[in-house]
């Protein structure tokens, strides 16, 4: 058999035509496997993992408090076995592979991940002008045990216009190696009342793409 | 009995089998069927649905008035309807939208300004920020939107204070991410 070009196909030599049949299995299979892999790749490009986190009713956040468990539905995810929601406390986290302490983790792609999140955000009584509206997305590696990315909006209030709202989008690169949780985090100032985060909310994690691709022809 | 290979169902000929013409006719157009389904998925991640409008000149809002914007120019849409205020969805997905607006009018005094991305009428995205008078607002608004088809994106935007109208110039984006 003679090898052509670089993706392992070949074609038969005059010595080989009593096994034309096996031959053509063989290339059949090799264009398949070929094939196959190219799709899987593009089909990975056009269902990237994503998922996004709601809040389906009003969540209130009593006076001068924060809240890091607003976001607690989720309204998408494609990726399940790697996007998922872990209740530590009175937080709700975003996890995206395994927490630290897994024999074998889930590992999610490495590469360059976007995060997001929106609170649209009401007084349920008095509100206190000049207070702030803050939301922070907080982005932790189990490993490291630590903070390894942190950003945030905020804005203060006005009783005109209402609702106060804030709106945080950010990129991170993470390694895949090992689990990372990410929590989104709503507070305020106000003192004479609690704040609603209005329902329908969306937290959200979406996988950008490798930044390391090594292509070996 | 031919057999086939496993994701694409390649025909191929077994021990035994007479070969004939046929026969590589049909491994042919087997080989081609794969292909087509490889290039209609390469077609799909070079021909995302996304689109962009333009506003510009800007956009008189008066003091209070939440008014939805009305672009004046598409700068591209493809897989995705444009309209005069945003777009309309064809393929069902999730969709990553963003809003940049600019109010560079002086005005006496200012409370707040603000930007929203709807979806079909509802606020789905905002920021309102606080007071300054000093001319040039920026303000950008965006995220992940699931949408199905026929659902409609548009923006508007809304400020108080003393003197304008202020004129608001805006760019806004939609961009298939996945489907849903």
């Amino acid at each position: 058999m003679q090898t052509i070009g670089n993706h392992g196909l070949f074609c038969p030599d005059p010595q080989d035509y009593a096994a034309v049949a096996l031959y053509m299995q063989a290339l059949g299979e090799q264009i398949d496997a070929e094939l196959a892999e190219q799709l899987a790749a593009l089909e990975g490009f056009l269902s990237r993992p994503t998922a996004i986190l709601t809040n389906a009713a009003n969540v209130n956040i009593p006076a001068l408090s924060a809240s890091s468990s607003v976001y607690t539905t989720f309204a998408f995810n494609n990726a399940p076995t790697i996007i998922q929601t872990q209740v530590v406390g009175s937080t709700t986290y975003m996890t995206l592979g395994d927490p630290a302490g897994t024999v074998n983790p889930v590992t999610y792609p490495r590469g360059a991940w976007r995060f997001g999140a929106i609170a649209r955000m009401q007084t349920t009584g008095v509100l206190d002008g000049f207070t702030t509206r803050t939301l922070r997305i907080t982005i932790t590696d189990d490993v490291l045990g630590s903070t390894i990315h942190g950003v945030q909006d905020n804005t203060y209030a006005t009783a005109a216009g209402a609702p106060d709202a804030v709106n945080v989008v950010t990129t991170e690169l993470l390694t895949g190696t090992h689990g990372v949780r990410v929590r989104a985090t709503a507070s305020h100032t106000n003192s004479s009342s609690g704040v609603d985060v209005l329902a329908g909310g969306l937290f959200w994690a979406t996988y950008e793409g490798p930044t390391d691709i090594i292509e070996v022809a | 009995m031919p057999g086939f290979t496993p994701n694409f169902a390649i025909e191929y000929p077994c021990a035994g089998e007479v070969i004939d013409a046929a026969v590589f006719q049909t491994f042919a157009d087997d080989v081609e069927a794969a292909l087509a389904q490889v290039d209609a998925a390469n077609a799909a991640v070079l021909q995302r649905p996304r689109g962009q409008k333009l506003l510009d000149p800007g956009q008189s809002i008066a003091t209070t008035v939440l008014t939805t914007l009305n672009y004046t120019s598409t700068v591209y849409a493809t897989g995705i309807t444009d309209t005069a205020t945003g777009f309309t969805i064809v393929s069902d997905g999730v969709y990553m939208v963003t809003l940049q607006c600019l109010d560079f009018t002086l005005v006496a005094s200012n409370d707040y300004w603000s930007a929203r991305i709807l979806r079909t009428g509802t606020t789905v995205y905002q920021r309102k920020l606080f007071a300054n008078t000093t001319p040039q607002h920026h303000m950008n608004v965006g995220g992940l939107l699931t949408c199905v088809a026929g659902d409609t994106l548009s923006s508007q935007y809304q400020w108080q204070g003393g003197g304008g109208p202020v004129t608001v110039l805006a760019r806004f984006s939609a961009s298939k991410v996945c489907d849903l």
